[in-house]
């Protein structure tokens, strides 16, 4: 990320402290995850430290260092969708992409993460691919829903 | 003052009538539930086809979305408005369905057989929605509007009556306001239970002059999603709760802390204040009282903690969101340390209607401890899965079973999870009990937010248990030694049982525990922590007991305790869970009975799922 491009992300958001995370989320948004360099600009930009911005990097679930594939398997691990079998699918996944929970797979197509409630518990077992919510997912629907994704 | 009132009047009669028009034109109107939870299950081909339908036979038919109605178990919701007829809700509709839906609209007809119930009018051999079991004892109020108007027309909200308390509570003066709070007997609903008019007068009566108010909808409870259903429903009268509380403590800027995981309750808030701003219902002078108020809203990068208030606070202020001890509480030392009130949605949804209405209407609904209505989230193991809105005082039971319908497949209750991960797990046995703060407090478990989850026989006690620790041991901020080291260290021990590595002299060390994370914790996040493991110690004992001396878990869930079988009276041999099975684990020749080897079986489950004719056994 350029320094204009931050430039204007801060603009858009702010420059005061509540609008910190809202930055961050921006960044994440755009470059799957928060880069040390772009922490940098951010630290230098609105004088906040380093130690701060990390902190928020690796307290919120939704942030991550290293970068994240280009879809995101969010599965629900709620407690609706786990007594409905919430860790199964999450088991599948895992075992049909071969990577551990949180990891990204080799072409960096998906990355698999467990979440705290989407708040669909009337469908439950529920997954997020992208921004798209698949609910009453069995174990054996997961490979059609993961053709669809490029 | 003459003035003031005529341009009240003014831009609300305007904007009313044009509700009304809206909710009831003059032509037939087809409206789709279009919450996130109804997205899910497929409204937005719905939408799509009707409006394609409509559009093809150049029909004079209105095509609208809507939120939420509560009944989620029979989404995707349709209803179908015919003036002067009836207003009639559809379920369980498909795009096929929809269009069919649309040729009878235009006939004037209702669709009798794909027909839930009336919601206005009547049409024969359709119940009205106060008839049917789901419906019959809830008491809508503050989820009057989900479902029933378009959220993003402020038009609408102002035809049933929104915004009119506001314009009363300007007229009236602040400490006026509050007592009316008070008077309502009106309790947080994010949790806590605190009387909402009592935090008003802490905050009012606080030295300062910036002052703010939060609008918490950080509903990091799993299991509960009222807070997203109201904000995505009737997302103007959180906000004008939220502008009636700044007018009553003296707030001129208020935030509203949303979810990272719930983009479109978000959009509906923004598009909310966008409007109320637009018709100077927000902003300056507002509805020239001469009263200021703006909201900004802030997202949350998920954190369960973060509901917890001064957590929040820290989490708005860009610092790390670790909970502070209280006092000093919020209303007199909260965000950029001025006196902040932090109120839930649900709670300030209701605002409105109390000042609207009065103290004496919202106090005679409800019990002595605990009035008005409170909303939970009916799910889980449970026929009719969904939001239901109940006066205060009722019986679990008959939420679970004449509300929800019972269990579904004919299996048989086990126990219902109050509270969310901090909330316990209450027995059949106690399913009589009253729901109001005091009486779901005794049994050990909480009111939380509203999530009630139903599990049957097939949910193991120990394993629900374990996963709230494991949540819970994710989500704790890590400050109070109490809190980081006590529950990690329950969790290690539910683990071990789990395993079939139980000791008997675990439940006492976990006893221990329980207590010593529960009295000594900094925040209410360690401070409730342990209910569900001493509600489930307290009632299902057995359960502990079979899985650390018989080695054996009884509902079928914990891997290590358990191997899959083919029934073989049951078996047709169809060769469905060969072809499932990932391990190559199942053989059999097709009609003859199939085998499962378990050196291989990884207990995956998906055997279980495949088979039509229930043959797989799970012990």
């Amino acid at each position: 990320m350029t320094g204009e491009e931050l430039d204007s992300i801060i603009e858009e958001k702010g420059q005061d402290a509540p609008a910190l995370v809202g930055i961050l989320q921006e960044i994440q948004k755009r470059e799957y995850c928060l880069p040390f360099k772009t922490l940098g600009m951010v630290s230098e930009k609105l004088d906040v430290p380093m130690s701060r911005l990390y902190g928020l990097a690796t307290f919120y679930k939704s942030f991550t260092l290293k970068p994240v594939g280009r879809h995101t398997v969010d599965v629900c691990m709620g407690t609706t969708c786990y007594v409905c079998g919430g860790q199964l699918l999450m088991d599948r996944l895992l075992r049909d992409l071969h990577i551990p929970e949180g990891g990204t797979t080799s072409d960096r197509k998906f990355t698999v993460q467990p979440v705290r409630c989407l708040g669909c518990c009337s469908i439950a077992p529920v997954i997020r691919v992208d921004s798209d919510v698949f609910g009453h997912v069995t174990q054996n629907q997961i490979p059609k829903i993961l053709e669809r994704y490029e | 003052m003459e003035g003031v009132m005529t341009s009240r009047s003014g831009v609300l009669e305007s904007l009313r009538a044009e509700g009304v028009k809206s909710i009831s034109p003059d032509c037939s109107k087809i409206t789709v539930g279009m919450a996130t939870c109804g997205i899910a299950q497929g409204a937005r081909g719905i939408f799509a086809a009707i409006e394609e339908e409509v559009a093809a036979s150049k029909l004079d038919i209105a095509v609208e979305s809507t939120a939420c109605i509560g009944f989620c178990q029979v989404e995707p919701i349709v209803e179908v408005y015919l003036p002067g007829k009836s207003r009639t809700l559809y379920q369980q509709m498909t795009p096929d369905k929809s269009r069919e839906l649309v040729a009878a609209t235009a006939r004037g007809e209702v669709k009798k057989e794909w027909a839930l119930c009336t919601v206005e009018g009547t049409a024969e051999g359709i119940p009205a929605m106060k008839e049917i079991p789901f419906y019959k004892k809830q008491l809508k109020v503050v989820t009057r509007n989900c479902g029933f108007i378009s959220p993003r027309s402020i038009a609408e909200y102002i035809a049933r009556d929104g915004y009119l308390a506001l314009s009363k509570a300007l007229g009236m003066k602040s400490d006026e306001v509050i007592d009316e709070m008070s008077h309502s007997g009106l309790r947080g609903r994010g949790g806590a239970g605190f009387p909402t008019g009592k935090k008003w007068s802490f905050a009012r009566n606080a030295p300062g002059d910036q002052k703010y108010v939060i609008c918490n909808g950080d509903e990091g409870d799993p299991g509960a999603y009222m807070d997203r259903a109201v904000m995505e429903g009737d997302p103007f009268a959180v906000l004008e709760g939220l502008t009636i509380a700044a007018y009553a403590i003296g707030s001129s800027q208020g935030f509203l802390y949303t979810r990272e995981e719930y983009p479109l309750a978000r959009e509906m808030m923004d598009n909310a204040i966008e409007s109320a701003k637009k018709y100077g219902l927000l902003g300056k002078n507002i509805l020239g009282s001469g009263f200021d108020f703006d909201v900004r809203i802030t997202k949350g990068a998920g954190s369960f903690v973060c509901g917890e208030e001064t957590a929040l606070i820290a989490s708005i202020e860009g610092k790390l969101p670790n909970p502070l001890p209280r006092p000093p509480y919020p209303a007199i030392s909260g965000l950029f340390g001025k006196p902040t009130v932090i109120n839930n949605v649900e709670t300030l949804a209701t605002v409105p209607q109390i000042i609207r209405n009065g103290a004496d209407w919202f106090s005679s609904m409800g019990t002595e401890s605990t009035k008005g209505t409170k909303i939970f989230s009916l799910v889980g193991k449970i026929n009719n899965n969904g939001l239901v809105e109940v006066p205060m005082g009722i019986s679990l039971r008959e939420i679970v079973f004449d509300i929800g319908g019972g269990i579904p497949k004919g299996r048989k209750f086990k126990a219902v999870q109050s509270g969310g991960p901090s909330g316990g797990l209450i027995p059949e046995e106690c399913l009589d009990t009253p729901v109001d703060y005091e009486h779901l407090e005794a049994l050990g478990a909480i009111m939380g937010s509203g999530g009630m989850i139903v599990a049957d026989d097939k949910t193991c006690m120990v394993d629900m248990t374990k996963f709230f620790f494991d949540f819970l041991n994710y989500e704790s901020c890590g400050k109070c030694a109490p809190c980081r080291e006590g529950i990690r260290q329950a969790h290690d021990i539910l683990e071990d049982i789990c395993s079939g590595e139980g000791k008997e002299e675990d439940l006492e060390t976990l006893g221990e525990l329980a207590h010593t994370v529960k009295d000594f914790s900094l925040c209410a996040l360690g401070g409730t922590a342990p209910n569900s493991l001493l509600t489930t110690l307290r009632y299902f004992k057995d359960e502990y007991y079979a899985h650390i001396k018989d080695k054996r878990c009884p509902a079928g869930v914990c891997k290590k305790l358990i191997t899959y079988h083919v029934d073989p009276e049951k078996c047709s041999g169809c060769r469905v869970c060969i072809k499932v099975c990932p391990q190559g684990a199942i053989s059999g020749e097709l009609k003859k009975v199939h085998l499962i080897d378990q050196e291989k079986c990884i207990k995956c489950g998906a055997c279980l799922e495949a088979c039509k004719l229930d043959a797989i056994i799970v012990e």
